[in-house]
Formats: structure tokens, C-alpha cells, sequence
């Protein structure tokens, strides 16, 4: 049953050290308990400053937990001597992707983490087109990184990441900074990874339109888990997360709307297309068109 | 008289040399006092530099900018003093806040204007309480303010000039759903209180169609459309042509219609389109 | 704006100078630098040209921007040859007027001085207008490798630039931007006397460190992610290997400079 644990927060707490005599910081992370498994498409959401990122960096031993332990593939985040293995199993993409390309032309970016494994230099080629193409990049990859759109850096630090062959990535705020074109470039890219290349997806948002999109969604608030379960399970808690500061899909207000009004429909709709499903479904099957 | 004004605008970056790029390609439009207005176009699309010529930060390769009938580069004052007429807010502002308290970067603004000191504590303390930031944190640095009051400050540093013109470049890019909210009710908030002239840059409809009057879409460096948004939601097709997104509600309309409901689809908000289906559901008999 | 200067620029191409080995072209540009100040008459130096002449050609890249590259300079050159004119008083007199006395000697240093500090510029100039940045730090790191015998980390170094390289585009950017949004808000630059415009520079360079900093941080813990750990046990994804094109530009090299040698022997010394 526990063989496809892949991620594992136990009673994870984190605080950021502060100098000393100064005051203590908050907890950043509180008693987290998460268990990810391989092949999961994961949403974490939750407002700024509710331990998001926190997580992310949590999960590859970039900062090792106050109290609790992080468990990734049965190695103990904690275990410095595991921790170059434990980044090779888990990945983390950041939320600017200005900040985590480190070269100055792109195929040599990619190459930047197999270069780091010590890889021979065949494979090293091998690693850097696949995961070029993976990411659709393919063609850009002599191109200067800073030319390029915020959607198309972002899959180049994404790129720069399978390269590693993780079972496991983190996205952290993958699309925050980027406009509608590169959001959905990023998105696509990361549900291609999770259903194409079987790899395990984590990805922290605000935005509702790509929670909805994921196998799990889990909340947090107040540097805790909230709840957690299916899109559906928790967003049929709409006023709870309006409540912290978070929302639900336009399509679930129009749907709630078109209820209160008596309409015959259900108000857990998340997509669009389910709605429209379900509307024209009203009309029974002869009205369609005059 | 209008208030702002371009005429045949044109703007050419890197001129003469191989990355020659047309940002601006004659843009003639017409803005009136008190006017709201959204600017939205894809990346690239020279919604940006557009704005940035409207308070003089860039200069035109060819065409004329006016500010109430003036030509804005007519000589170096009357280009300085537009822009403090012509508050242009970037995007990403609290990456621009420099001073040691919150209270001395929204004081930058005035204090260039030379003000008097109790002029500027009248004008800080104004633009503090319209942004929601509170007395006790304009002491503080503001690299201490949490993500979101950073962007609140930052932008009172614009409003604390008292423009007659209030530009923001995507105000609320980055924040998350709450933060988005407040700061789109500050804006309404200080467009009711002050009467001024708003415009602001968006990559997306959804975001501005329920607030703006007036939408201006960019594509490639031309004003594409300028027209009341029902009149732009009314040609709503053509917006995925040119890269932008539709909202969520009028997607669905959209896919209504193709499924053969005639229902309209120049409908973005949920309380229009709430409206819209119980009137086709009563029309066909279902309700 | 400062987004037109190409100086240290790379421009992509696939000329026979772009995929020289850049050890290769560092020694050769660094001995050509050298050659050039032992050029002691028109016709050694006009050698040195030509061989410029002939590296620029092959390198396709426009002379217009040769020529732009040549501009920021103009001015030095200007001034050093002026100086040389006035003070040089060897040779024969050409002119003579009030206290001002024109010489050969002073115009042959003039035009010696001008043709070397020209040919300096562009020669440096071709080294990075061909190489890619990454070449250039990874040529860098291997021919200087060497130098771990007396402590010196050169893969630290070489990183450094590396990341520099990578980040002075973006920052260039990033100090346009906040220059504008401090204009924005009034902020004067232009007029003044220096301690007034140095003192408008703090509303650009605090939040330019500030943002320089959030950057370093974010970057160091992306290195991280990637596994990076130094230059121990990494591996390559470029291999540098000298082809054909590498020893004939060798031996095209050595045998410009020997002809200096000999040119130098046979040709009176102008200067």
C-alpha cells in the first residue's frame, strides 16, 4: 500500500532562524502532515505568505524542517549526505524563471544539472534535446535566454529540471508572474509531464482556473493544512475559501446563481464545459436548435 | 478641450540598429476627463510603451502627445511637469521603493514637486489612507510590509503627486485572489473620491471588464479597437485572434452559441449571464 | 539608452571565426594584441590590418556595427593623437606656428597610436562579438585551470562569470526600469551639479541592490536544486576540440607576426 508513497511530510513545522535576540519568527509551516504518491497531479493553493513555498523548498531538503521529518522516496530530508540524492528525485521550479536560469544559452542551461550529476557527455546531449522537446523548446535552443517570453523562460528552467530525470516536481508559483499566453503554456507543459512522462506534479497557485484542473487540491491557511481532496470535495467549500482570501471559478458562481433562481443544476460545477453540458442537458434532448 | 491626446504616435526601439523593433505604429487617440479606461493587449503588444508616453517618459519617434491641448515635449519643463500630472504607477512597484520608512518613499513624489513640508504630510498622509495603509506602518521600512501592502505603498507614491492622470501598468499582477479584490476596490474607491481620469494596463479581459469604461486593445503596436466594453464585447471574437483572453462567462456563452442556443454573448459578468439563461430557459418553456 | 551598447555583445553565427576554439582565439587575439605594438612601419602594421581585415570579413558581421564598436573610442583616440602632435617634436618639421611645432614624428605616433588602439578595440571586440559568453568563461576555466596548483579556484571564477554574464542583460533591463519609474515620480537625473545627480542615483541603486540581492538568493537555492556543488566531479556538455580551421588559424597567425619580424628588418622604422 505504501509503496507508491513518494513524498512524505510527518508532522512537518518550520521556522525561519532569525538573528539572535531578536524576536522569533512565526512558524512558516505548521504541523503539515501530506503524503504525495508517484504519478499524483497535486494543487496546493492558498494566499500569499500561507507556507506555500515554503513547502516547496521543504521537499528537497533546500531547508530541512524545524520539527517533523520529510520522507522523500524513504530517504530522511534531514540526512545531509542523501540530499544531493533526494534533489536528483525531487525538483523544484520557481516562481520567477529570471532567477534559476544560470547560463546564458538555453541548451546550456539544461545542461546545467547532468553537468552537476557528472554525467558523460553523450548522455548529458541525450538528456538536454529530450528534455528540450518535452518542454516544446526544442528550436530555441541556441537562443539567449533573455530574448525570450516569460512562458518560454519559464519551460527552460522546467527543462533544466527534467533534465535531472526527477520522479517528482515542485512548481512553485510557476505562472504568477506571466501573462495569460505563457500561463497556458506552463500548465500544458506541466499536466504533459504528469500524464505523458508519468512524473509526479506539485503545483502552488492562486489562480482557481488551474486548482481545478488537478487530481488533488490541497489548501492551506495560517501555515497549515486547511483541507484537502478532490477539486470537487473542496471547492464545494466555496465560502470557506472566499473566507481566506481565496475564490472559486466564475462558472460555480454563475451555477449557484442560475440555482437560487430555480434552475434544476448543480452547484459543484467547476468547468466550463461541464456547465454547458449540464445546461443544454435542461432542454432535453428535441430543443437544440430553430 | 480633451485631456490627453496622441497624434499618429509612432515609437521605434534600438532605431538603425539590427534589433529594430515598431512598439508603436501611429496610435491617434483621444482620452476625456474623468474617463476610465483599460488598456489590454498580448506581451509585446506596446500597451507599456504606450502609457510610458503619456507622462513623457519616452519620447515619440514620430507623432505628438498632448496634455490639455499642450504638446508634451514642447520644452524640458512642460515634459517634467506632465509627469506629475500624469501619474504613471509600473508594474511590479514595490520592486522601485528605496527609502528608509514607507512614509518617506510615498513622500518622493511631493518632495520633487517642492512642495512645502506640510503640503507633502497633507499629501503622504492622503494617499496612505486611499492604498489602506495605516499610520503606524508608515514608520516602518517598507521592505518589512508584507507583498501586498509593498504594492499598496508603491503605488500611494503615485497617488501622493495628486495626478490628474492615474496610470497603473498591471496593478494587480502577482497577487493573489484577496489582494486582487482590495486593490481593485482601491481603485474604484479613488476614482470616486477624486474624479480622475484612471487607466489601466491589463493582459486580460477579465480583469478589467468590470470595473473600466472605455477598453483600447493592442495588437502589434496598433489601437486596434477603442470602444465602450459593450461595443468591444460585442466583437469578442476577435480577441483570441490577437492573443487575449475571453473571460470565463463569456466562454461559456460563446460555447453556448456554438452548441446553437442563440443566446448573446457579449455578457462578462455573472449577474448578466444569470439573467441571460433564466430568459432562455423561460423562453423555451423549461423554467 | 544604455540597452544600444555592443560592446562586449555576442552576435550568434555560424562563421568560420564563430567556431574557432575560443582557448584558440584567446591566445591568438591576445598575441595579436601584442604583435601590434612591436609594428615599427606602415608596412608591418598594414599586415596586422589586413589580417584583422580578412577576420572580420570572414566573420560576417556587418562593419556597421565593426564601425559602432569603434565610436565610444573616438574620443581617446582623439585626444592621444592631438598630444602626440603637439608634443612629439622628433623628426623633420612640417609645421611651425606661435609655440606649436608639427613634426613627422608626431603625426607617424599619431597615426601609429590611433591605427593600435583601433585595432586593439576591434580585435577584443571580434573575441566576444564571435564567442558566446559561456564559451568564453568555459575557455576561460580550462585555459586557466592550470592555476589550481596554487589555490586559485578558477571554476568559482569562471562560474561568477558565467552568472554575471548571464545577469548583466537582465539588470541593465531591470535599471531602465526603475530609472523610469523614479522619473515617474519626478525624479531628475539630468540636471544638477555632481553631488545633486549622485545623490538622485540612490532612488536607482537601493532598489537595484535590494532586487540584486532577492535575485542571488532565489538562484543560489535553484543551483542548489540542480545539484551544483562546485566544480568537483562536474562534467561537460561542450567539448572543446581543436579541428583543422583551429591549426590553420594558428599557423596563419604565427606567420602574420613572424612577418612583422621580418618586415621590421627590411623596411625602414618609421617610428
Amino acid at each position: 500500500m505504501n509503496n507508491d508513497l513518494l513524498v512524505q511530510f510527518k508532522n512537518v513545522s518550520f521556522r525561519y532562524e532569525n538573528e539572535e535576540g531578536e524576536e522569533q519568527n512565526p512558524l512558516a509551516v505548521k504541523n503539515v502532515n501530506l503524503d504525495i504518491r508517484q504519478g499524483e497531479c497535486i494543487a496546493i493553493l492558498g494566499h500569499n505568505g500561507s507556507g506555500k513555498s515554503t513547502l516547496a523548498k521543504l521537499s528537497n531538503s533546500i531547508l530541512i524542517p524545524t520539527e517533523g521529518s520529510v520522507i522523500v522516496d524513504s530517504m530522511d530530508t534531514s540526512d545531509e549526505e542523501k540530499s544531493y540524492e533526494i534533489r536528483k528525485t525531487v525538483g523544484v521550479v520557481f516562481q520567477n524563471p529570471d532567477n534559476q536560469i544560470v547560463s546564458s544559452i538555453v541548451e546550456e542551461d539544461v545542461a546545467f544539472g547532468p553537468e552537476n550529476l557528472g554525467l558523460p557527455r553523450e548522455e548529458i546531449r541525450k538528456r538536454v534535446d529530450d528534455s528540450l522537446k518535452a518542454v516544446g523548446m526544442y528550436e530555441h535552443r541556441l537562443a539567449e535566454p533573455h530574448k525570450l517570453s516569460g512562458g518560454q523562460k519559464q519551460r527552460v528552467a522546467i527543462a533544466g529540471i527534467i533534465a535531472m530525470l526527477p520522479k517528482c516536481i515542485f512548481f512553485d508559483e510557476p505562472t504568477a508572474m506571466l501573462d495569460p499566453q505563457g500561463r497556458k503554456e506552463v500548465m500544458k507543459t506541466i499536466f504533459k509531464l504528469n500524464r505523458e512522462y508519468n512524473i509526479t506534479v506539485v503545483y502552488i497557485t492562486h489562480f482557481m482556473e488551474e486548482a481545478v484542473l488537478a487530481d488533488r487540491v490541497v489548501v492551506m491557511d495560517n501555515a497549515g493544512i486547511l483541507m484537502q481532496g478532490t477539486p470537487k470535495e473542496v471547492f464545494s467549500h466555496g465560502e470557506r475559501l472566499v473566507e481566506i482570501g481565496l475564490d472559486v471559478p466564475q462558472v460555480m458562481y454563475l451555477s449557484k446563481a442560475l440555482k437560487q433562481n430555480g434552475v434544476n443544476i448543480d452547484t459543484d460545477i467547476l468547468y466550463e464545459d461541464e456547465f454547458t453540458d449540464k445546461f443544454t442537458a435542461l432542454f432535453g434532448e428535441k430543443n437544440v436548435t430553430d | 478641450m480633451s485631456l490627453i491626446k496622441t497624434e499618429n504616435l509612432s515609437y521605434v526601439y534600438s532605431q538603425g540598429s539590427p534589433f529594430q523593433v515598431t512598439a508603436l505604429d501611429n496610435i491617434s487617440i483621444t482620452i476625456e476627463k474623468g474617463e476610465f479606461i483599460g488598456i489590454i493587449g498580448h506581451t509585446g503588444s506596446g500597451k507599456s510603451t504606450l502609457v510610458q508616453h503619456l507622462n513623457g517618459i519616452l519620447k515619440p519617434t514620430s507623432g505628438k502627445v498632448f496634455f490639455e491641448g499642450t504638446d508634451i515635449f514642447k520644452d524640458r519643463q512642460t515634459t517634467k511637469n506632465v509627469r506629475f500630472k500624469v501619474g504613471l504607477c509600473f508594474q511590479y512597484p514595490e520592486y522601485q521603493l528605496f527609502e528608509n520608512t514607507v512614509y518617506d518613499d510615498i513622500a518622493f513624489g511631493p518632495k520633487n514637486m517642492g512642495l512645502s513640508k506640510d503640503e507633502i504630510d497633507e499629501y503622504v498622509l492622503e494617499a496612505a489612507s486611499f492604498v489602506g495603509i495605516k499610520k503606524e506602518l508608515l514608520k516602518k521600512s517598507p521592505f518589512e510590509l508584507s507583498g501586498g501592502e509593498k504594492r499598496r505603498a508603491a503605488i500611494a507614491g503615485v497617488i501622493a503627486m495628486k495626478p490628474e492622470v492615474l496610470i497603473l501598468d498591471e496593478p494587480t499582477a502577482g497577487l493573489d485572489p484577496k489582494g486582487r479584490k482590495r486593490i481593485e476596490r482601491m481603485i474604484a474607491d479613488y476614482r470616486q473620491a477624486t474624479e480622475s481620469t484612471v487607466i489601466i494596463v491589463s493582459h486580460s479581459m477579465e480583469d478589467i471588464a468590470r470595473t473600466v469604461g472605455k477598453v483600447l486593445v493592442m495588437n502589434h503596436g496598433k489601437a486596434e479597437m477603442f470602444a465602450g466594453v459593450d461595443e468591444v464585447f460585442s466583437k469578442i471574437e476577435r480577441l483570441p485572434e490577437i492573443g487575449l483572453d475571453v473571460p470565463s462567462i463569456t466562454r461559456i456563452m460563446l460555447r453556448l452559441r456554438s452548441l446553437g442556443y442563440d443566446v448573446r454573448t457579449d455578457i462578462y459578468t455573472v449577474e448578466q449571464a444569470k439573467d441571460e439563461l433564466l430568459f432562455l430557459l423561460k423562453e423555451r418553456g423549461v423554467l | 539608452m544604455i540597452k544600444d551598447i555592443t560592446i562586449g555583445q555576442y552576435f550568434p553565427g555560424n562563421s568560420v571565426i564563430h567556431r574557432l576554439d575560443p582557448r584558440l582565439k584567446i591566445v591568438l587575439i591576445f598575441a595579436y594584441i601584442v604583435a601590434i605594438f612591436f609594428c615599427k612601419n606602415f608596412q608591418s602594421i598594414g599586415l596586422m590590418l589586413l589580417l584583422l581585415f580578412v577576420t572580420v570579413l570572414l566573420s560576417r558581421i556587418s562593419l556597421k556595427l565593426i564601425g559602432k564598436s569603434l565610436k565610444p573610442i573616438l574620443i581617446i583616440i582623439l585626444i592621444t593623437s592631438l598630444l602626440q602632435i603637439i608634443y612629439n617634436k622628433n623628426g623633420e618639421v612640417l609645421l611651425e606656428y606661435w609655440k606649436i611645432k608639427i613634426t613627422t614624428g608626431g603625426v607617424y605616433t599619431a597615426v601609429f597610436t590611433t591605427i593600435r588602439i583601433a585595432a586593439l578595440v576591434l580585435a577584443s571586440s571580434m573575441l566576444t562579438y564571435t564567442t558566446s559568453p559561456t564559451m568564453l568563461t568555459d575557455a576561460i576555466e580550462r585555459l586557466f585551470s592550470p592555476l589550481k596548483i596554487f589555490n586559485i579556484n578558477v571554476h568559482s571564477i569562471a562560474m561568477m562569470m558565467t552568472i554575471a554574464l548571464r545577469f548583466i542583460p537582465t539588470l541593465i533591463e531591470e535599471v531602465d526600469k526603475i530609472m523610469s519609474a523614479q522619473k515617474s515620480r519626478g525624479a531628475d537625473f539630468e540636471s544638477g551639479n555632481l553631488a545633486k545627480r549622485g545623490k538622485a542615483l540612490i532612488p536607482i541603486f537601493i532598489p537595484l541592490f535590494i532586487n540584486s540581492f532577492r535575485r542571488a538568493y532565489e538562484l543560489a537555492f535553484a543551483m542548489e536544486c540542480r545539484c551544483y556543488r562546485g566544480g568537483e566531479g562536474r562534467t561537460r556538455l561542450r567539448q572543446m576540440k581543436m579541428a583543422l580551421r583551429d591549426y590553420l588559424a594558428f599557423l596563419i597567425t604565427t606567420a602574420s607576426i613572424a612577418g612583422i619580424f621580418v618586415l621590421n628588418h627590411f623596411f625602414a622604422a618609421v617610428i
